[in-house]
């Protein structure tokens, strides 16, 4: 009894003892909220507010692969965490909300899991709540979080006053017909709380900050969180293909995006901020790819990378290389002169034939799919005389883009294309370019060809860094 | 501003003594630059002690003065101490005895003070009784500055640097004194002042200093500490960049020269740039708190106190006034009696029946492991398995090689860091393998190949195209890998093979000594390796089958992988030194060198290597291929007994773990798990004794068993080997546990979940900050918080005259410091009258047991 007594004693003052304790209710309260959250996805199909579209399949799919993942990963990896069980019930609940969002129907239902999936998204980047770092970053994100929220239900509700409905179809049939004074500035809007998602500038320090999170919030995060941005502006193309202004807004944020990030992934000397900036980077192509009109296309490169990038980050503990130089990772070091030159030009004259032969619809996809075959196969085409698995290698990279090609195909097959794109095909011909040239300059950095200015070097250094 | 440093340059040359002043700087540096340990890459991760610039000091004064120069706790929290002793790590008896020490013996302890109290009660109260506060130890966020200084010396010493920073080749000092003048977040930090002290820093880092230490008005006689502390700012880069300048190789300083003087330069450049207030360290209770809390325990008023002899309030202050540090030495003194008093006992009878006439019996099979702790379940499972005998001997066999791998990989060196390489052996492929290891080796290139793809493609615009190729492939991985992390693994060895069963290293092919590239060892080096093993161990009757089993960890996806490998390995697993020395004792020239020396072999003695995998508890043999048919059936035996014993062990290791042995076998191939194995936790003693005399203990994988035998080492030149090289490795070992456990976040590297691998390798903390040194939080602590290491330093128990141990101590500084300051604990078994005699500060004191 006195031992009892002693024990229990203990577990009030011990911050770690909780988990010992002996009696433990199948359903704690902590997860009534979860459940609140399944009943509400339940009743939106039985009651028939669920719209099944290609760019919600995308993203609960893709959500729901990685959650499995990464939930059966965290067993494991949060095992000495007392706070594992509030993971494992947000990271749930965080999967209910993306599936909420991506099959409502209603606009008002899409931005209330729109709103429910950023505050957990906040709370697990606060995960480590007795550590400075973790609660800054979790104070940025929601301040973030808190912008994008407001856009989105400014946007939503101008939308529903012009088109005199919530849902979605109705707003998305209204949309071409609607009255500019209503819609410009909600396109805007929706374009601003993509760009809080994706975590494209100004918004890319919440996800730069975010590594005092663990490990699998991270795989969670890059994967099916910040792709939600992809998936509101596809789901609600008509009202981006009626507001150009928004649209070339977006396309410019885009690329500095994809060209920032690739730059600040050079720098940066760890494996997760490096793959943090990657992601940035990936998003803005993403957006770029949603602002020129390829939905079909921006919506395989979310699943894709989402996956991608879900595996990097939970296999980064991993990376230590076992070299004392990097002669031991051949090929991050860039490709030799005049390679990358070369490869460029033939990609640019390729592509240049396909616009003369009126075939320039997806140029930018094919271009840079063709320029990264070649890149691969020039590391590839080594090991061939090596040993009869050199052929193995050389044709997985062929491989890869054939059934990347395909997987695209089906996509397209299920998502229709804007109407119009917004660039004529000699425009996405110069975007080509100006990607690949900045492939090839980034191919003369990592060679140490071409030295940036110590200033520049300075500002990615800290890029998305507290002090910075 | 110009016009300020002008003048102050000025006047620095202008001071008489400039050149001696500066010299003496230098010279301080130099031993500043001791502060920290070094700190090895983790690829080939070695324990060190993180306060052996402290070990000319007691241990007792060396942990407070460290703990306050890098911002460390100096012991557990009371908290935690109390559950280590409700859980019996730490008994009664012991305590009261430390307790009583502590306050100079019987008569202080006891002395009445007032109505029945005496000091003794008032300092069990305070240790056992009274609220203590049980904060976990936090990590402190660096000030602004260092930060940023961080973040650029990331930049700098990344191996894998996409971008170099520009001027890496001038140094660190000159490198980063240019970009720091361009760095935003800096400036941002600073003002008008700040930004001319930057762009005016004197070129020579040394000049730096001078130029700080009199900024800062640093007396003659404070210099010292105040270069210690510019160290200490950023105590785990510092510690690479002394594993960089001490131990690395020339090419890993290729192109990027960095000095410790750069890096103090650095810090006392920033210092002056961004001015810090002083950091607040939240003020324990004053001891007068302490004291009305004492009072107010006993139910003692101030008028109570009042009346007492001034003797008995001065004891009462002093009680009061003593620091958790002080309390937590008391508490980790108890531990390490508990230990040596359940074990002493134990060792001294069976030392005394040592002396009764020993079974001849030729042993079945014999098995030499190495020191490390976790042989030590495995030793004992095996030789329950039938006559089979045992022994430790350093992992690497004796063996001062590296290792040229057959692949493109670089040279690695599988010795202890004391040592460095006499020898660089080849690998080739093992003999009747040849097509095997063909294969082994182009698939694993192919590998390479592969990856070197991807990483040539996945930045910039090409990455947008590799990583929509590339998501299919990841998103099929990551499902095999998580949900069915064991047949993944099966599978992946299946296709790629094993590169180490089919490649071994060799240390000459059939026409004598390998001599491309001066590659391979003399046979009389050989001769004298395999000598050595023997005059060590005290191996004299072999086996018809003796086995030299190395060991390694398994373990995927986890940065402190080569921390579970061998150490004596230069923390990689140990199988093919094992390979290496079996092979030289199967040479029969090597044999003839023997039987010259005095060390005949029976003719039908076979030596295999094996390796020990301490995660999984599987013992895999290396080339049956050779082992002679007469020997087969040989082999068979110990091959079962290795699965029983396999078994045995690893149910063992799993109660130890709280999970179940299968779970381990999981654990070893999943790439989410934290804790494949406890490692070298727990770790308290080491033993140099035969094994006969701990064969019937116990020991529950905390100790280090060296073999060896007194009686054949006449001069103690082995003695003085073993005392003076795996000893010395034990006690860092044992000393990065310690102080890992006693502030986490500080000497160790904190939760593995949070961590960053940065420059290929180290971790650092979220994203970014000061490197991290030592080990993991999952690696020390059980999954509730509690700690599974019990912070005890190591107890060294040696069997051999009590002369020969005291004259090794006198004579070699190296453990003389070590025993001398309290590092560890020396006990010596008198051989002869079978007692245990501890050393105590220079005189040998009957260890009451």
């Amino acid at each position: 009894m006195n031992q009892n007594a002693l024990r229990a004693g203990a577990g009030h003052r011990s911050l770690h003892a909780r988990r010992t304790t002996a009696w433990r209710s199948p359903v704690s309260m902590a997860d009534l909220p979860v459940l609140a959250l399944g009943g509400l996805l339940v009743s939106t199909v039985a009651y028939g507010h669920a719209q099944p579209t290609t760019a919600g399949v995308a993203l609960s799919a893709l959500s729901l692969l990685v959650t499995v993942v990464v939930v059966v990963f965290a067993r494991r990896q949060l095992r000495a965490d007392p706070r594992a069980a509030a993971f494992t019930r947000m990271a749930i609940g965080l999967a209910i909300a993306t599936v909420l969002m991506g099959f409502a129907a209603d606009a008002l239902l899409l931005c209330a899991a729109w709103i429910v999936s950023g505050r957990l998204m906040t709370g697990l980047i606060g995960h480590v709540g007795e550590w400075a770092e973790a609660r800054s970053a979790a104070r940025r994100a929601s301040i973030s979080f808190a912008v994008g929220d407001l856009a989105l239900v400014g946007g939503v509700l101008l939308l529903a006053v012009g088109a005199g409905s919530t849902g979605i179809t109705p707003i998305i049939a209204a949309a071409p017909t609607m009255s500019d004074t209503l819609l410009i500035p909600a396109a805007f809007l929706l374009v601003i709380a993509a760009l809080a998602r994706c975590a494209l500038p100004p918004f890319s320090t919440w996800l730069m900050r975010s590594l005092a999170a663990p490990t699998p919030v991270s795989a969670l995060m890059h994967a099916g969180f910040v792709n939600a941005g992809g998936f509101l502006l596809v789901r609600f193309a008509p009202v981006l293909e009626a507001a150009t202004e928004a649209r070339f807004m977006l396309f410019a944020i885009g690329i500095v995006a994809a060209l920032a990030g690739s730059v600040i992934m050079l720098v940066r000397s760890d494996v997760k901020g490096s793959l943090a900036a990657s992601t940035v980077a990936q998003m803005g192509f993403m957006l770029l790819t949603v602002a020129l009109g390829a939905y079909a296309a921006a919506l395989w490169h979310m699943v894709a990378h989402g996956l991608f990038k879900a595996w990097l980050f939970l296999g980064s503990a991993g990376t230590i290389s076992a070299g004392t130089s990097s002669a031991a990772s051949p090929g991050a070091k860039g490709l030799p002169q005049p390679l990358p030159a070369v490869i460029a030009l033939a990609t640019m004259a390729a592509a240049l034939t396909l616009l003369m032969m009126g075939r320039g619809a997806a140029l930018l996809p094919g271009g840079l799919a063709s320029a990264a075959l070649a890149s691969a196969l020039a590391v590839g085409l080594r090991a061939i005389p090596r040993s009869p698995l050199g052929l193995l290698v050389a044709a997985a990279p062929i491989a890869l883009i054939a059934l990347n090609a395909a997987a695209l195909a089906v996509m397209s097959a299920m998502q229709a294309n804007a109407a119009l794109p917004l660039i004529p095909d000699h425009a996405q011909f110069g975007l080509l370019s100006l990607l690949l040239a900045g492939w090839v300059v980034q191919q003369q950095v990592s060679r140490g060809e071409i030295a940036l200015p110590p200033a520049v070097v300075a500002r990615l250094v800290h890029a998305g860094n507290p002090s910075a | 501003m110009t016009v300020a440093t002008g003048t102050l340059a000025k006047t620095l040359s202008s001071t008489l003594g400039f050149h001696a002043e500066r010299e003496q700087l230098s010279a301080l540096a130099s031993i500043a630059a001791q502060t920290v340990a070094p700190l090895w890459p983790l690829n080939s991760a070695i324990a060190v002690n993180p306060l052996s610039g402290f070990e000319d000091q007691a241990f007792e004064d060396a942990l407070p003065e460290a703990a306050a120069l890098f911002g460390a706790r100096t012991s557990l929290s009371l908290a935690e101490w109390r559950k280590l002793m409700a859980e019996g790590r730490i008994d009664y008896v012991p305590l009261r005895k430390a307790v009583v020490e502590s306050l100079g013996g019987l008569d202080e302890a006891f002395a009445p003070l007032g109505p029945d109290l005496n000091a003794y009660n008032l300092l069990v109260a305070r240790l056992t009784e009274m609220d203590a506060d049980d904060a976990a130890p936090v990590r402190h966020p660096l000030p602004p500055a260092m930060a940023v200084l961080a973040r650029w010396l990331a930049a700098f010493f990344d191996r894998n640097a996409a971008l170099r920073l520009p001027g890496r080749e001038r140094g660190l000092y000159a490198c980063l004194c240019d970009v720091l003048q361009h760095d935003p977040a800096l400036l941002r930090l600073t003002d008008a002042t700040g930004a001319n002290w930057l762009a005016h820093a004197p070129a020579d880092p040394l000049d730096m200093l001078l130029f700080a230490a009199r900024r800062d008005a640093v007396a003659q006689d404070r210099r010292l500490p105040w270069l210690r502390a510019l160290v200490a700012a950023l105590p785990g880069w510092a510690a690479h960049l002394r594993w960089r300048a001490e131990h690395a190789g020339p090419e890993a300083r290729l192109g990027a020269p960095a000095t410790m003087l750069d890096l103090m330069a650095l810090v006392a450049l920033l210092q002056g740039v961004v001015r810090a207030g002083p950091r607040v360290v939240p003020e324990a209770a004053g001891p007068e708190a302490v004291e009305a809390a004492l009072m107010a325990h006993f139910g003692l008023s101030a008028d109570d106190v009042a009346q007492w002899p001034q003797a008995s309030r001065d004891t009462l202050k002093a009680v009061a006034s003593r620091t958790i540090g002080e309390l937590g030495l008391i508490f980790q003194q108890a531990a390490e009696a508990t230990f040596l008093g359940a074990l002493a006992p134990q060792l001294e009878g069976a030392s005394a029946r040592l002396t009764a006439p020993q079974s001849q019996l030729r042993p079945e099979a014999q098995a030499v492991f190495c020191i490390d702790v976790r042989s030590e379940p495995l030793r004992r499972a095996l030789e329950a398995q039938g006559r089979f005998e045992t022994l430790g001997y350093a992992g690497f066999f004796g063996l001062p090689i590296a290792i040229n791998p057959a692949c493109a990989a670089p040279t690695r060196n599988q010795l202890p860091v004391l040592l460095s390489p006499s020898h660089v052996v080849p690998e080739r492929a093992a003999v009747g393998r040849e097509a095997e290891a063909g294969a082994v080796l182009a698939r694993h290139a192919a590998i390479d190949d592969a990856q070197a793809m991807l990483n040539s493609t996945k930045g910039g615009a090409t990455g947008f195209a590799t990583a929509e190729a590339a998501g299919p492939v990841a998103a099929v991985a990551m499902l095999a890998r998580t949900l069915a992390p064991r047949l993944t693994d099966t599978l992946r060895k299946r296709l790629l093979g094993e590169r180490g069963q089919a490649l071994v290293p060799v240390a000459s092919n059939d026409h004598g000594p390998v001599h491309d590239h001066g590659e391979g060892i003399p046979l009389d080096q050989q001769i004298a390796y395999a000598r050595g093993m023997f005059a060590l161990t005290g191996l004299a009757r072999t086996a018809r089958l003796v086995a030299l089993v190395g060991h390694g960890g398994c373990t995927t996806n986890n940065a402190f992988a080569a921390s579970l490998d061998c150490g004596a390995c230069g923390g990689h697993p140990g199988g093919p030194n094992a390979r290496l020395m079996a092979s030289i004792l199967n040479t029969p020239a090597v044999r003839q060198g023997l039987a010259a020396q005095g060390i005949a072999l029976p003719d039908d003695t076979w030596f295999i290597a094996a390796q020990h995998d301490t995660t999984r508890d599987v013992v895999e043999v290396f080339d049956r291929q050779l082992v002679p048919p007469s020997h087969a059936g040989d082999l068979a035996r110990l091959d079962k007994a290795f699965v029983q014993a396999g078994a045995r062990s690893r149910a063992e290791r799993a109660a130890q773990l709280e999970r179940t042995a299968d779970d381990l076998l999981t654990g070893a191939a999943h790439w989410g798990e934290v804790r494949p194995e406890w490692g070298l936790s727990g770790n308290a003693a080491f033993i140099i004794a035969p094994r006969a005399l701990t064969r019937d203990l116990n020991l529950g994988g905390n100790a280090f068993l060296h073999s060896y035998d007194w009686k054949q080492d006449a001069d103690g030149s082995a003695l003085t080997s073993i005392m003076t090289a795996p000893m010395i490795v034990a006690q860092w070992i044992n000393c990065q546990y310690l102080f890992s456990t006693i502030d986490n976040a500080v000497f160790g590297a904190g939760d593995k979940t949070t961590q960053n691998v940065i420059g290929g390798f180290g971790v650092v903390q979220g994203s970014g900050g000061d490197l991290c040194t030592g080990l993991p939080r999952q690696s020390l602590f059980r999954d509730d918080g509690t700690p599974y290491h019990t912070p005890r330093r190591l107890a060294v128990i040696v069997e051999a005259p009590l002369q020969r141990v005291q004259d090794i101590v006198l004579r070699h500084d190296a453990v003389g410091r070590l025993v001398e300051n309290g590092w560890i604990n020396l006990v010596v078994i008198d051989p002869w009258k079978h007692r245990a005699h501890h050393w105590v500060r220079g005189e040998w004191a009957a260890k009451p047991c």
